[in-house]
């Protein structure tokens, strides 16, 4: 009875090991989720980004008012429906494809051949600085466009680069 | 009462080390999470890469490619001669406007007698589709060049749907189009190398291959006889593989 320090106070120090197991256990369930439900958004911006360029590259060619087209109806609407938003680019490469190996140069550019983003949807313009750190999917697929300039008869090289993010 | 309390901290230990197993699991079924998805995307951005170039091969005027190696060089060894301003790029600047890769690839093959590669209609007639189609595959190919992928491009008679077996390709007379040089891919020692298909060979070598095709009839020119084999319906077929060869 000398050590006896009531039925509380006997088991005092196994509530510590337990606690932490406790901790250990939700703290890792929470991670774990937190993991996962980041891996699905990224699957998923990247299905949408497959999707928007399988629009804008149904034909292996096109010219720049037909992009413009596709972009500013089907693939804002493609993109809202998927809970998206993009920027996507046509890019003429008529004398060699200058592929950018640095992602972010893709990102938000410009192109004289024409360009369209989810700005009107959801209430851009957009910092695309900013957008570069929301782990964007950027991909590039070659099309045919009309070759050297824009009202070209003849169609040469191109890039069509979309870039999607949450 | 000794006892119990040292019973009781055994057990509070017990289920720290139980609970500690149970989180490396999870960490380890986190880490796995989502592989064979991210193995599916990629390979679906391949194939859509690669049907947007064989879709842009219809398309591309080979008038446009003539500035294909003014630009990028084309210095590694397998783009060999593409340079050559008889033989290379700069050599498709003196056909029509409204000549696509693929046309002259067709005239290229519609040879009277054999059908063949060669850069010729006939035997005399330069006809330089598979120069064509080398320029286009080195500029359009370039992302997944420059990430260690080899492609191999060629037209082939079909037999059946498979990848292996699938038909006898159409004889290549010098250069291939590809940008691989292993020697087991180009049939290099093969018993026929001009009928090797890279595409068979390269999933024989062990690659993990993946493969677009399209159909694509052609219709050889009458032979000195005036006879024709009539229309041929081929097969287009685009192949890529993740390659180690320049490392």
């Amino acid at each position: 009875m000398r050590a006896f320090v009531g039925p509380l106070g006997d088991d005092f120090p196994s509530i510590f090991p337990i606690i932490a197991g406790i901790l250990l256990f939700l703290g890792t369930l929470a991670y774990g989720a937190g993991v996962v439900d980041e891996k699905n958004a990224y699957f998923n911006t990247r299905k949408a980004t497959l999707g928007i360029a399988y629009i804008l590259t149904q034909k292996g060619t096109i010219t720049p008012m037909e992009f413009q087209s596709l972009c500013n109806t089907q693939a804002t609407e493609y993109a809202r429906s998927k809970g998206v938003k993009f920027h996507a680019a046509l890019v003429p490469q008529c004398d060699g494809i200058e592929f950018e190996e640095e992602f972010k140069e893709s990102i938000g550019f410009e192109s004289d051949y024409g360009w369209c983003d989810s700005s009107d949807e959801t209430g851009g313009p957009y910092d695309y600085a900013e957008v570069e750190g929301k782990n964007p999917a950027v991909m590039t697929y070659p099309i045919a466009v009309p070759c050297p300039d824009e009202n070209s008869y003849t169609k040469g090289l191109g890039l069509v680069v979309v870039t999607v993010w949450r | 009462m000794a006892l119990k309390a040292q019973a009781a901290i055994f057990d509070g230990i017990t289920f720290l080390l139980l609970t500690t197993f149970s989180a490396s699991l999870i960490f380890v079924a986190v880490t796995d999470y989502g592989q064979q998805e991210d193995a599916v995307l990629r390979s679906a951005h391949t194939l859509n890469y690669m049907q947007s170039f064989m879709k842009s091969v219809y398309y591309v005027n080979v008038q446009t490619l003539s500035q294909v190696c003014a630009k990028n060089a084309c210095d590694q060894e397998y783009y060999e001669d593409l340079e050559s301003v008889d033989e290379g790029c700069p050599s498709l600047s003196g056909y029509l406007g409204s000549i696509s890769v693929t046309d002259l690839l067709k005239r290229d093959l519609s040879d009277p007698d054999a059908m063949a590669l060669d850069d010729y209609y006939g035997v005399e007639v330069p006809a330089k589709g598979k120069t064509a189609l080398r320029c286009a595959a080195k500029e359009m190919m370039k992302p997944f060049s420059t990430a260690g992928y080899k492609y191999y491009i060629e037209v082939v008679n079909p037999k059946s749907t498979q990848l292996y077996e699938n038909g006898d390709p159409m004889r290549v007379i010098g250069l291939k189009v590809t940008n691989s040089q292993d020697e087991a891919v180009l049939g290099t020692n093969a018993p026929n190398p001009e009928l090797t298909s890279g595409c068979e060979e390269a999933v024989l070598a062990g690659y993990k291959v993946l493969s677009i095709s399209s159909p694509f009839r052609v219709t050889p020119a009458k032979n000195a006889a005036g006879e024709s084999e009539g229309e041929r319906q081929l097969i287009f077929r685009v192949c890529i593989w993740p390659s180690n060869e320049n490392a």
